[in-house]
C-alpha cells in the first residue's frame, strides 16, 4: 500500500491542474499555516468560510478536504463539493473531491453514482475514469481500476487512454509485460512519467525482467522513452554498466533535455553502492559537464572525479581534477574547488602526505574555513595511517569541535585515556554523523569502565582498530583485558569479540562471548554477549545452540533491555515466526 | 459418550456448585491446596497469544488449570511450578503470584459477577486441514498455534477420507475451497506456478482416492467433516473454508463447480436445487455464478473480490454471554477488547439473512447486514466460523508476506482463534466419535 501511495505522489506531479490563482490567497495562506500547526478544525472553518463566499474555490475545497479528513468530517467536505458542482458542473476538482469523500466514507455505491454523473457532465474527459482507477488502486482493488480504464478506452475511443493507470493495474496483477508496454507508451506521451514508470516496474521478479526489457526497447516511435525507463530499471536491478549503455542510446537531441537526463541518471547511480554504479555515474557526469554552463560544468567534473575515485579509477579522477586545476582560463574559485576535491581524493586513497603538500601549495587562495576543514580531513588521513604526530600537527591552529575530537582520538591512541576521554566527552553526544557519534560515545564508555589515566596498550589496540586491522586489534584487546580486573575485563573482552567478528574470525568472537557469558555472568556485558553469541550460532545453522543461549539470556537477565530482542530472536530460531 | 448439551450442562453445573461465595475455600473443588499463578488476560498481559500456549502446556502436563471466564479478560489460573514460571519468563507472558487470600477474593468476585471458573482438564488433540503444497498465503490458525507453541497435526484429503479425524478433538479449516474451484483463482492467476501446483496436487489426490473430480473429492471430504462434528468433534473454520463447506454440503447432488474445475458447466438451476438441510450454519444462500469472480455466494457480506458489491471494512463487536449459563460461547469470546477492527478474507462475514435460526452469533458489526463470528451445535459436536483471513493483515492479498506474530503479541483478533483451540480442553470426559 505504501508503494501505491508513493507512486500516486509521483503520478500526481505531471498532469496536475494548477488551480487559477483566486482571490483570498492570503486567507488560504493562513489556513495552510493552521494546517501546519495541526489546528485542523480551525483550518476547516477558514476553508468553509471561503467556500461560503466562493463555492468553486478549488484551493479552499482541497484544503477543506485535507482538514476534514483529519477530523473525521468527510460529510462536510461532501456538502461543499456538491455545492461547487452545482455552481460549475465542469469543475473536475469538485467532482473528484465528491467521489473521494464518498469512497472514504465507505459509500461505494454512492461514489459510483457520483462518478456516473461526472461522466455525464464531462463526457469526453478521462478524468472521472482516472480518478476512479487511482482510488481503486490505492485501496488495493486493481480489478476495479482495470475495469475503469477499459471502460474509458471504449467510451473515449482511445486505446491508449490512461496508460499510466493501466500500467499500474498490470503491475499490481503481476502482468509485467503489459505493464512495461503501457508505461512505454505513457512515457512517450508524457516524459515526466519516466520516474514513476521505473519505480512501478522495479519490483518485477527476475524471471520477468528480460521480457520487460525486450518490450521497453522494441523499435518504434516510443523506443527512446522505453530505453530511458530500461536504463533506470537496470540501475535499480544492479546492472549499472548495462544501464549506462542503454541510456547512451536513448539520449534526446535537445541539449537541455540531454543534460537533465544525464544529471538525474548520474545522481541515481552515484547514490548506489559498488564500483560499477560509481563508474556509470562518473561517465554520466563527465558527459554532462560537456553540455553544461561553465559553473555547472565545474561541479559536474568534481562529482565525476569523486565518482571515478569511488569506482577505484584514481587516474581518471586525477585526470579531471588536474585539468581543472591547471586551467588558467578558469577562475581562482574553480582551481580552488578542484584542489579541494583532489585533496579529498588523495586522503580517501590513503595519501595524506600528498594531500598536505597540495593544501600547503594552494597558498592564500583557499578560504580559512575551507582550509581548516581540509586540514581536519588530512588529520583523519594521518590517524588512519597511524601517524599521530602529523595528525596533531595538521589541526594545530584549529580550535573547532571537530579538531578537538581529533585531538581526543590522538590522546586515546597514545594511551592518555583520561585526557582523551575528557576531549571526546567535551565534543558532545550530538556532534558528528551517525557513524562517528555512537563510536565516540562507546569509546567514552569503554574508557570509563577501564578507569585508568593512562594505558598505552589499550590506546595501541584501539589505534589498530581505527586503522582497520580488526583481527590484531581484537588480540591486543584480549591481552589488555587479561591485565585488568573487575567490570573492565568483560567490557574490554566484548570490544575484542566485536572486532573479531568484524574481522570475520567467528570462532574467536564466539569464544570471547562465551567467556564473558560464563565467567562474568553478572556483568553488564553478559546479556549483549549472550545475544551476540546466539546470533552468531544461528548464522551458522546451530539453531539449538542459539536457542539455548537466548533462553539463558532471558532467564538470567529478565530485566535487561535486550530481553524483548532476545525473545523475538528466540521465536525466529525456533521457527515460530517468519525468518 | 457425552453429548454436547450434557457437556455444557456439566461444565456450567460444576462451576455453579464449586464455590459458595465470599470466604470460600481457595482450593478448586476436590483438590488439595496448590499454589497458583494468575495469568492475567487484560491489559496487564504482555503477550496474550503465548499465554494460551502456557495454559495449554500446563493442562498437557496434568496440572490443575482453570479458565476464569470474564475475569480480567479471561485470565487463567495455572499451577505455580518452576516449569510454568520458566516458560512464562521465556515467552514474556506476565504472571502474578496471588496469595491464598487473593485467590479467595478472586473466587468471590467470580461468584458475585457474570464470571465463572472453568477447569481445563485435557489438552485437545489438534488437527489442521492443510494441503501438503505451499500456497502463497498463510493460515492464521497455523501461525497462531506455532507462535503459541500448541502442538498440532496436519491432515488433508487422504487422512480425512481415511477416517483419521476420530484421532482428534479439534479440527481447523482455513482457506480451502470445498466447492473444488481452487478459490476461483483459476482465471485471475492463470499461469501462476502455485496455482498449477495446487491443481495438480488436488487432481492427484482425487485420482489416488478414486474420486472422479476435485469438486467431487471436496464434497466427500465435506461430508466426512460433517460426520466428524455430528459424532462429537469440534470444528473451527475461517475464511473461505466456512462458506464453501456450507455450499459443498448443500450441493451434495448438484454441480456448482465451473467447467474448468470438473469439465462440466455448473447446473444452471443449481441455486434452486441446493439442500440446505445438510448445511450446518447457513441456508437459502444464492451462488455467485461468474467463474472469474473470486466469490462464492451471498453468505459472505463483504464480497471483497466482487467488483461493485465489495463492502468496506468496519469493526465488529463481541457479544457478552453469561459465563455461568452459556460457558461455551462465553469461552469463545474471551478477549481484552470488546470491539475489534474487521479484516477481509474471500469470505469475510456471514449475512444475517443466510444464518439458520439456531446459530449463535458471537460477534457482529452493529447495524450491518452481516455478522462476523458464529457458532452452533450439530449432533454431539460444535462448529464455529470466524470470517476473514488474518486479523492482523486486514487487506490480506495473495503474495503478501506472512504476518509476524511477535509483532502482534496482544492481538485481540488472534485471541479469538486461540479461545477456540483451548475451549475443548474444558471437556469433562474423553471425546468419542
Amino acid at each position: 500500500m505504501r508503494r501505491i501511495a508513493e507512486l500516486a505522489l509521483l503520478l500526481a506531479l505531471p498532469p496536475a491542474l494548477l488551480p487559477p490563482r483566486a482571490v483570498g490567497q492570503d486567507v488560504v495562506q493562513r489556513a495552510l499555516e493552521l494546517e501546519e500547526r495541526g489546528l485542523w478544525s480551525d483550518a476547516a472553518a477558514l476553508y468553509s468560510s471561503m467556500l461560503q463566499a466562493e463555492p468553486v474555490n478549488v484551493l479552499a475545497l482541497l484544503g477543506l478536504e485535507r482538514a476534514d479528513a483529519q477530523i473525521g468530517r468527510r460529510d462536510s467536505t461532501l456538502a461543499y463539493a456538491r455545492r461547487a458542482i452545482a455552481a460549475d458542473s465542469t469543475n473536475a476538482t469538485a467532482w473528484s473531491v465528491e467521489v473521494r469523500a464518498l469512497r472514504a466514507m465507505g459509500q461505494d455505491s454512492l461514489a459510483a453514482a457520483a462518478l456516473q454523473r461526472w461522466v455525464a457532465a464531462l463526457p469526453g474527459s478521462p478524468a472521472p475514469y482516472r480518478d476512479w482507477a487511482r482510488l481503486s488502486l490505492q485501496s488495493g482493488r486493481p480489478h476495479d481500476a482495470g475495469d475503469a480504464v477499459v471502460l474509458a478506452r471504449q467510451r473515449l475511443h482511445d486505446p491508449t487512454a490512461l496508460a499510466p493507470e493501466m500500467a499500474q493495474v498490470s503491475a499490481a496483477e503481476s502482468d509485467w509485460a503489459q505493464a512495461a508496454a503501457e508505461w512505454r507508451d505513457a512515457v512517450a506521451a508524457q516524459p515526466a512519467y519516466a520516474e514513476a514508470a521505473a519505480y512501478s516496474l522495479r519490483p518485477a521478479p527476475a524471471s520477468a525482467r528480460e521480457s520487460v526489457q525486450r518490450i521497453l526497447i522494441a523499435p518504434g516511435p516510443a523506443s527512446p522513452s522505453g530505453r530511458r525507463i530500461a536504463a533506470d530499471l537496470l540501475l535499480g536491478w544492479d546492472e549499472p554498466g548495462q544501464a549506462w549503455a542503454m541510456l547512451q542510446g536513448a539520449l534526446p537531441s535537445p541539449e537541455a533535455e540531454r543534460l537533465e537526463l544525464l544529471r538525474s541518471f548520474g545522481d541515481r547511480a552515484h547514490a548506489l553502492d559498488g564500483p560499477g554504479a560509481q563508474r556509470a555515474a562518473a561517465e554520466a557526469y563527465e558527459m554532462a559537464a560537456g553540455l553544461a554552463s561553465p559553473d555547472d560544468a565545474l561541479q559536474f567534473r568534481i562529482e565525476s572525479a569523486r565518482a571515478y575515485a569511488a569506482a577505484g579509477d584514481r587516474d581518471a579522477a586525477l585526470r579531471l581534477l588536474r585539468v581543472m586545476a591547471r586551467d588558467t582560463a578558469s577562475g581562482v574559485e574553480v582551481r580552488t574547488a578542484a584542489a579541494a576535491a583532489t585533496i579529498e581524493l588523495l586522503v580517501g586513497e590513503g595519501n595524506p602526505g600528498e594531500a598536505e603538500r597540495l593544501l600547503d601549495s594552494s597558498g592564500d587562495a583557499m578560504a580559512g574555513a575551507d582550509r581548516a576543514s581540509l586540514g581536519r580531513l588530512i588529520a583523519r588521513g594521518w590517524l588512519r595511517r597511524g601517524d599521530l604526530d602529523r595528525a596533531a600537527a595538521a589541526i594545530a591552529p584549529d580550535s573547532s569541535l571537530g579538531a578537538d575530537e581529533i585531538r581526543g582520538w590522538v590522546a586515546v591512541y597514545r594511551g592518555n585515556l583520561s585526557e582523551g576521554g575528557r576531549l571526546l566527552r567535551g565534543v558532545g553526544a550530538g556532534f558528528g554523523d551517525r557513524e562517528t557519534a555512537p563510536q565516540r560515545a562507546a569509546t567514552v564508555a569503554l574508557l570509563a569502565a577501564v578507569s585508568r589515566d593512562t594505558l598505552a596498550a589499550l590506546g595501541a589496540a584501539l589505534l589498530m582498530a581505527g586503522r582497520g586491522d580488526s583481527v590484531h586489534a581484537s588480540r591486543a584487546l584480549v591481552a589488555v583485558a587479561r591485565g585488568l580486573a573487575g567490570e573492565a575485563v568483560p567490557v574490554v573482552l566484548s570490544w575484542a569479540a566485536r572486532f573479531a567478528a568484524s574481522g570475520r574470525d567467528a570462532a574467536a568472537a564466539e569464544g570471547l562471548w562465551r567467556e564473558i557469558a560464563e565467567r562474568y555472568p553478572t556483568s553488564s556485558a553478559a546479556p549483549a554477549a549472550e545475544l551476540a553469541l546466539a546470533r552468531s550460532l544461528a548464522g551458522r545453522g546451530d539453531l539449538k545452540g542459539a536457542a539455548a543461549r537466548l533462553e539463558a539470556l532471558i532467564l538470567a537477565h529478565p530485566e535487561s533491555a535486550l530481553v524483548p530482542e532476545a525473545r523475538r530472536e528466540l521465536d525466529r530460531v525456533r521457527g515460530l515466526v517468519p525468518g | 459418550m457425552m453429548k454436547r448439551r450434557e457437556f455444557v450442562g456439566s461444565v456450567a453445573g460444576a462451576a455453579a456448585l464449586a464455590w459458595t461465595g465470599l470466604g470460600a475455600d481457595p482450593r478448586p473443588r476436590g483438590g488439595a491446596a496448590v499454589a497458583s499463578l494468575l495469568v492475567p488476560m487484560d491489559d496487564a498481559q504482555t503477550n496474550h497469544l503465548k499465554a494460551y500456549g502456557l495454559a495449554y502446556a500446563a493442562v498437557a502436563r496434568g496440572g490443575h488449570t482453570e479458565w476464569l471466564l470474564n475475569y480480567r479478560g479471561g485470565s487463567f489460573l495455572v499451577p505455580d511450578e518452576p516449569a510454568v514460571r520458566r516458560a512464562a519468563t521465556l515467552a514474556g507472558v506476565a504472571v502474578e503470584s496471588p496469595s491464598d487470600a487473593d485467590v479467595v477474593a478472586i473466587r468471590g468476585t467470580i461468584e458475585q459477577n457474570n464470571m465463572d471458573a472453568i477447569p481445563l482438564e485435557k489438552a485437545p488433540r489438534v488437527a489442521i486441514y492443510s494441503p501438503p503444497f505451499a500456497a502463497p498465503w498463510d493460515d492464521a490458525v497455523t501461525m497462531a498455534l506455532q507462535y503459541a507453541e500448541i502442538p498440532f497435526t496436519r491432515v488433508w484429503d487422504p487422512e480425512v477420507l481415511g477416517g483419521r479425524l476420530t484421532d482428534f478433538d479439534w479440527l481447523h479449516l482455513h482457506h480451502e475451497d470445498f466447492t473444488g474451484q481452487y478459490s476461483k483463482f483459476y482465471l485471475l492467476y492463470s499461469g501462476a506456478q502455485w496455482l498449477r501446483d495446487m491443481m495438480q496436487e488436488n487432481q492427484a489426490a482425487a485420482r489416488q482416492l478414486g474420486v472422479p473430480t476435485v469438486p467431487a473429492l471436496k464434497k466427500a471430504v465435506a461430508r466426512r467433516i460433517r460426520s466428524y462434528v455430528e459424532g462429537g468433534g469440534f470444528l473451527f473454520a475461517m475464511c473461505t473454508a466456512t462458506e464453501t463447506l456450507e455450499l459443498a454440503l448443500a450441493a451434495h447432488d448438484v454441480d456448482i463447480a465451473a467447467a474448468y474445475a470438473d469439465g462440466t458447466p455448473m447446473d444452471p438451476d443449481a441455486d434452486a436445487k441446493l439442500d440446505w438441510s445438510q448445511a450446518m450454519g447457513c441456508h437459502d444462500a444464492h451462488l455467485v455464478i461468474e467463474p472469474a469472480v473470486a466469490a462464492f455466494s451471498d453468505i459472505d457480506g463483504h464480497q471483497v473480490n466482487n467488483p461493485g458489491r465489495r463492502q468496506p471494512l468496519g469493526a465488529f463487536e463481541l457479544f457478552n454471554f453469561s459465563a455461568k449459563i452459556d460457558p461455551v460461547p462465553a469461552m469463545l469470546v474471551q478477549c481484552h477488547r470488546q470491539v475489534i477492527p474487521d479484516f477481509y478474507g474471500i469470505t469475510s462475514s456471514f449475512t444475517r439473512r443466510t444464518l439458520k435460526n439456531a446459530d449463535i452469533v458471537l460477534a457482529e458489526e452493529p447495524g450491518a447486514p452481516w455478522v462476523k463470528y458464529i457458532h452452533g451445535d450439530l449432533g454431539r459436536g460444535t462448529w464455529t466460523y470466524l470470517g476473514g483471513h488474518d486479523p492482523e493483515d486486514p487487506q490480506h492479498q495473495v503474495y503478501n508476506p506472512p504476518t509476524d506474530l511477535s509483532l502482534h503479541q496482544t492481538s485481540p483478533g488472534y485471541r479469538l482463534i486461540l479461545n477456540n483451540v483451548l475451549f475443548p480442553a474444558a471437556r469433562k470426559r474423553e471425546l468419542k466419535t
